[in-house]
C-alpha cells in the first residue's frame, strides 16, 4: 500500500465525520493557535524595542551620578531620554558627581568616540508667540555624536555662542508650522538664536497609543543649549550624565571598563557613578522578555498535550467503532503494519489539519493584534515549520498507542464484532 | 501457478475441469492430524480433533455440521486466520508452521478469496474501492488496481454499481461485490461461509451459480453451510460432528442452480 493511499483513506475517514473531527482537532487549533499568538506578539514586541534600541546606538553609553546622588531615580536615564522627566521644576537641578572636566577627561580614554556632559533643567523658553516651560539640556557640541541625534535641519550650536537646537516637537509647539532656523527664542529671558532642529527621540513605544499621546501633549519637546549657561540655570558646576559613544559596538564593554578605571581615579577612588550601556540593557531587557514569551507560551502548550488526549481519545473510539472493518481488513490481506500507519496516519492528518488551523487562527489574531498595538506581525517559516512538525510529533506519540491496539485485534474475533 | 495466468480469471486448474484428483496431483490445500484446542483457564475445549483433509485443485467442497461442530474452526485454520494446536496444514505444498502472522496475512491475499455470510464490504467505501483493496494492501498501482477491479465487477454484473456504496446496493449485490473481492488476486482457493445465508433465495441461488460457474472454470472452493440443499449443489460434502469428520463423500450429481446467470463468467 502506498503512503498516498494511507492518506487518501485517512482523509476520507476524517471526512465522513466531519464535526467529530473539527472537534477533535479542537485542542490541537487552540494550542497551536495560543502558543503561535503568543510567541508571535512577544516577538514582534522584542524586535520593536530592541530594534529601537539599536537604532538609538549599539555603541552608545551613559554615566550617571550614583553614590552622593540619592534617590533621583537617574540612573536609567540616557542622554536621548526626555529631558524633564527627572527635572525638578523651578530651576532646580540633578547634579551629582560628574563634571565638565570628566567628560572632557573620557574623550581620550581609548575606545572613545565623542563624550558629552548632560545637565537637564526645566526652564522658562519664550517663543515669539507664546511661553512654555520645557526641559533644557545643557551639553556640548559633542552631544549630536555621543547619542547618534540626526539633525532634520541647520546645524549643532557653537559651545561659546548664544545658540540652541531644538527638536521637532519644542519647533512646533513654539513656532508652529513656521520654519525656527534664524529665529531667536528667551530662555529665562536671555536671548538665544535656533541654529538647529533635532528629530524627536525615538521611543521603542512610538508606534503604539501611548506613544501617539506623549507626542500630541509635547512631552517630548526639548530644547539643547551650550553646558555653561545651562550650569548656571541650574545652579551647579556638577553634570547629571556624560553620554559616551564607543567607536565600534565591538569595543563597548572594554571601554566601559577604562572608563570606570579613569573616572574612579579622577574621583579620589571613589566609584561614585554608574555606567550603563545599551548593549546591556537591551540584552537584559530582551533576556527577560523573551523568558516571559517562553513561560506564557509554555503555559499555552498545556492546551496541546490536551489536545493530543483528545486525538488519542477519539482514536481508541475509532478502533472500537472500526473493529469489523479492521477484521475484514486483516481477512483479505492487510498486515499488521498496514494497520498501525493507518490509524497513525489518521491521528497525524488530525493533528496536522488541527496545526494549519491554529497556524491559520494565530495569524489572523497576529495580523489583527498586530494593527490594534502598532506592532510588526511575525508569523515566519520557521514558526510554520514549527507548528506543523509539533502538530505532527504529537498526532504520532497520542496515535501510537490506538493504531497498536487496532492492530493486535485478533480477524477472527475482529470479523464477529458487531 | 494461477499468478502467472491472465489477471482477471479465477485460476483454473491445470486439468481443467476434471473431477477432484484422485492422486499424483499435489493437493491446493492439506490438513494432517490437524486438532485445535481452546483452553480458558481450567477449561479446555476441543473445537476440532485429529482432523486430516485434501482439497483437490478444481475441487467444490462443502463442509457441514451442526453448530458446535468445529465447522467455523476448520473454516478458520484453512483459511488461515487461525493456527492449529497440533498437526500441519500446507498450502499448495507449503508448510505453513512457524509463519509470522503478517506472512499469513500476505499469504491471504494472494492465494485465498473470502466470501462472508454477512458480505464483510468496508461500509464506507464503494464497490469498486472495496473490490481493489486486496491490491491495495499487495501493492497494485492505481491505474491497474482500477481497471482490474472494474472489470470484475463488470463480470459480476455490476458495471452500473462501481460508485455505490454497499447501503446502497441489495444483498445479492453486495455479495456479488464481495465475490468480485474475493476473486481479483486470482486465489487458489475460494473459501465461502454461508455465502447464502443473508440472501433471499433467488439472490441466493444466483450465487450458487456463480460459484458454480467459477468451479466449472477451474476454481478450488471450499464452501461452509448448515443447509443439506446448499450443499447439494457441491462435489463433495464432508460432515463434522464434535470436532471429528464423519463422513466425507463425493456427490456423483451435484444440483445445478437454475437461477438465470447473470454474470457472464464464460
Amino acid at each position: 500500500m502506498g503512503f498516498f493511499d494511507y492518506i487518501k483513506t485517512a482523509l476520507e475517514n476524517i471526512g465522513s465525520a466531519k464535526l467529530r473531527s473539527l472537534l477533535t482537532s479542537l485542542g490541537i487549533i487552540i494550542g497551536i493557535g495560543s502558543v503561535v499568538l503568543i510567541s508571535s506578539i512577544g516577538g514582534g514586541v522584542s524586535s520593536t524595542i530592541t530594534g529601537a534600541f539599536s537604532g538609538l546606538g549599539s555603541t552608545q553609553m551613559s554615566i550617571s551620578s550614583s553614590a552622593p546622588v540619592t534617590d533621583n531615580g537617574d540612573q536609567s536615564g540616557f542622554g536621548g531620554r526626555p529631558p524633564g522627566g527627572g527635572g525638578a521644576l523651578g530651576g532646580a537641578a540633578i547634579a551629582g558627581t560628574l563634571s565638565v572636566d570628566d567628560a572632557v577627561a573620557l574623550t581620550t580614554v581609548q575606545g572613545v568616540a565623542a563624550a558629552a556632559p548632560i545637565i537637564d533643567v526645566v526652564a522658562k523658553v519664550a517663543g515669539p508667540d507664546n511661553t512654555i516651560n520645557i526641559g533644557v539640556t545643557g551639553t556640548t557640541p559633542a552631544y549630536q555624536s555621543a547619542t547618534a541625534k540626526t539633525l532634520v535641519e541647520g546645524r549643532i550650536f557653537i559651545e561659546t555662542a548664544s545658540e540652541v537646537v531644538l527638536n521637532q516637537s519644542s519647533a512646533k509647539a513654539l513656532f508652529g508650522a513656521a520654519d525656527p532656523l534664524g529665529q531667536s527664542v528667551k530662555i529665562n529671558d536671555a536671548p538665544y538664536t535656533i541654529v538647529g532642529v533635532f528629530t524627536d527621540p525615538v521611543s521603542p513605544f512610538a508606534q503604539t497609543g501611548a506613544g501617539r499621546r506623549a507626542e500630541q501633549s509635547g512631552a517630548n519637546s526639548a530644547v539643547y543649549m551650550p553646558i555653561a549657561p545651562a550650569l548656571t540655570l541650574a545652579g551647579t558646576q556638577k553634570v547629571s550624565q556624560i553620554a559616551v559613544a564607543a567607536s565600534s559596538p565591538d569595543v563597548v564593554d572594554a571601554t566601559i571598563e577604562r572608563i570606570r578605571t579613569t573616572l574612579t581615579e579622577r574621583h579620589n577612588n571613589v566609584q561614585d557613578f554608574t555606567i550603563l550601556s545599551f548593549q546591556q540593557l537591551t540584552a537584559s531587557f530582551t533576556q527577560v522578555f523573551n523568558t516571559l514569551t517562553i513561560f506564557l507560551a509554555a503555559i499555552a502548550a498545556i492546551s496541546l498535550l490536551v489536545g493530543g488526549i483528545g486525538i488519542m481519545n477519539i482514536m481508541l473510539v475509532t478502533v472500537t467503532e472500526r473493529t469489523r472493518e479492521i477484521g475484514i481488513a486483516k481477512a483479505i490481506g492487510a498486515t499488521s503494519g498496514s494497520v498501525v500507519i493507518q490509524f497513525l496516519v489518521e491521528a497525524v492528518m488530525l493533528s496536522v489539519i488541527g496545526g494549519v488551523l491554529g497556524l491559520l487562527v494565530a495569524w489572523l489574531g497576529t495580523v489583527a493584534l498586530g494593527r490594534l498595538l502598532g506592532l510588526p506581525a511575525e508569523v515566519n517559516i520557521s514558526t510554520i515549520a514549527t507548528a506543523v512538525g509539533v502538530s505532527a510529533a504529537i498526532g504520532i506519540f497520542f496515535g501510537v498507542f490506538p493504531a497498536w491496539r487496532a492492530a493486535r485485534l485478533d480477524p477472527i474475533v475482529a470479523l464477529r464484532h458487531e | 501457478m494461477s499468478q502467472t495466468l491472465p489477471n482477471d480469471r479465477p485460476s483454473p486448474a491445470s486439468n481443467g475441469s476434471a473431477p477432484p484428483a484422485s492422486g499424483g496431483e499435489k493437493p491446493i490445500i492439506e490438513l494432517s492430524n490437524v486438532s485445535k484446542i481452546y483452553s480458558t483457564g481450567p477449561v479446555k475445549v476441543t473445537a476440532l480433533d485429529n482432523v486430516s483433509l485434501q482439497v483437490a485443485s478444481g475441487d467444490f467442497l462443502s463442509i457441514m455440521g451442526p453448530s458446535g461442530s468445529g465447522k467455523s474452526t476448520l473454516m478458520n485454520l484453512i483459511g488461515l486466520l487461525d493456527r492449529p494446536t497440533e498437526g500441519s496444514i500446507l498450502l499448495e505444498g507449503q508448510d505453513l508452521r512457524g509463519k509470522s502472522d503478517n506472512d499469513l496475512a500476505k499469504i491471504r491475499r494472494e492465494k485465498l478469496g473470502f466470501i462472508f455470510q454477512s458480505f464483510n464490504l468496508f461500509p464506507k467505501m464503494t464497490a469498486l474501492k472495496n473490490v481493489f483493496m486486496p491490491l491495495q494492501y499487495s501493492g497494485v498501482s492505481g491505474g491497474e488496481r482500477n481497471r482490474r477491479a472494474k472489470a470484475m465487477l463488470e463480470r459480476m454484473g455490476l458495471a452500473d454499481r462501481l460508485y455505490n456504496r454497499p447501503w446502497e446496493l441489495s444483498g445479492g449485490q453486495q455479495q456479488r461485490v464481495a465475490v468480485a473481492r474475493a476473486l481479483i488476486n486470482n486465489p487458489v482457493l475460494i473459501l465461502a461461509d454461508e455465502p447464502t445465508g443473508n440472501l433471499d433465495s433467488k439472490s441466493g441461488e444466483a450465487v450458487l451459480t456463480l460459484l458454480q460457474q467459477l468451479n466449472d472454470n477451474g476454481a478450488t472452493i471450499v464452501l461452509v453451510t448448515h443447509d443439506e440443499r446448499i450443499a447439494g449443489h457441491t462435489k463433495r460434502i464432508v460432515r463434522l460432528l464434535d470436532g471429528q469428520i464423519v463422513e466425507d463423500s463425493k456427490l456423483d450429481s451435484p444440483i445445478r442452480a437454475l437461477a438465470p446467470a447473470q454474470p457472464q463468467l464464460a
